[in-house]
């Protein structure tokens, strides 16, 4: 059964949005939750590259739900995870996982960049989040032996 | 315990005979979901899906804009989002054989 859809903004850069480019955003949140409520899936906006305090302002102004994706906080926004949890934590209800080196969006091998998973992952286990592996398609147990990993030595 | 999914691109899983039987968040291009919607492609991409368990779709996201004052764009960016949650309805139904047309 499909329980989710994951959007993005479309934007570049969040600091440079108009007062009318938010208002725009707000009603076409607005829109896309109408239309996902009547086809009883859940809505979800991703990070790509916007701030946290763009997405701290969306928390406040609507009821979206979000995916956080690990790759685009570490290559594009640059803040730090425990920012992102602590402005988000209540509305993530997805996690997306990649890794980079922080120069761009590569979607490698979980391990193989610099982030530091543990405190996302301690979060995904805590809350019981559901995650998508955004990285090689023939990749998956490579990755997923990676988490069962970081499971076991917890 | 938390779910895992794998992201797979639809042309990806077009292109290639590979054999999935783990869970999928299923990624579309603006295209896709153009022939999708004209009703094209339909009984391939249902075929497809047959053995596939789909969690999540993730809508395009190239030259896809709901902020941007161009109306054009945004309208178009909101209807192919809209289009993709339509989508659900293909993958819901490919498990009962019931037909996506009859739902529509």
């Amino acid at each position: 059964m499909l329980k989710k859809i994951i959007f993005h903004t479309g934007i570049k850069n969040s600091t440079l949005i108009t007062e009318k480019e938010y208002k725009n955003l707000l009603e076409s949140i607005r829109i896309i939750i109408s239309i996902a409520e009547k086809n009883s899936i859940i809505p979800l906006l991703e990070n790509t590259y916007e701030k946290t305090d763009f997405f701290e302002k969306i928390i406040k102004d609507t009821e979206i739900s979000f995916c956080l994706d690990i790759g685009h906080i570490n290559c594009f926004s640059k803040e730090s995870i425990d920012k992102w949890l602590s402005i988000m934590a209540k509305r993530i209800e997805h996690v997306h996982l990649h890794d980079n080196d922080g120069s761009g969006d590569q979607h490698a091998q979980l391990g193989s960049g610099n982030i530091q998973f543990d405190k996302i992952l301690n979060f995904v286990i805590n809350n019981n989040i559901d995650i998508t592996l955004e990285t090689d398609f023939n990749d998956y147990e490579i990755n997923k032996n990676f988490i069962g990993k970081f499971i076991k030595n917890k | 315990m938390f779910n895992i999914y794998q992201k797979l691109r639809l042309k990806n899983l077009f292109e290639n005979q590979i054999n999935i039987n783990i869970p999928i968040e299923l990624g579309f291009e603006a295209q896709d979901i153009e022939t999708i919607d004209r009703g094209l492609d339909l009984y391939y991409l249902k075929s497809k899906l047959s053995d596939i368990e789909v969690g999540i779709i993730h809508s395009p996201f190239d030259n896809l804009n709901i902020v941007t004052e161009n109306s054009r764009i945004r309208e178009y960016s909101l209807k192919i989002i809209a289009s993709a949650i339509e989508i659900k309805k293909i993958i819901d139904a490919k498990k009962n054989n019931i037909s996506y047309r009859n739902q529509k």
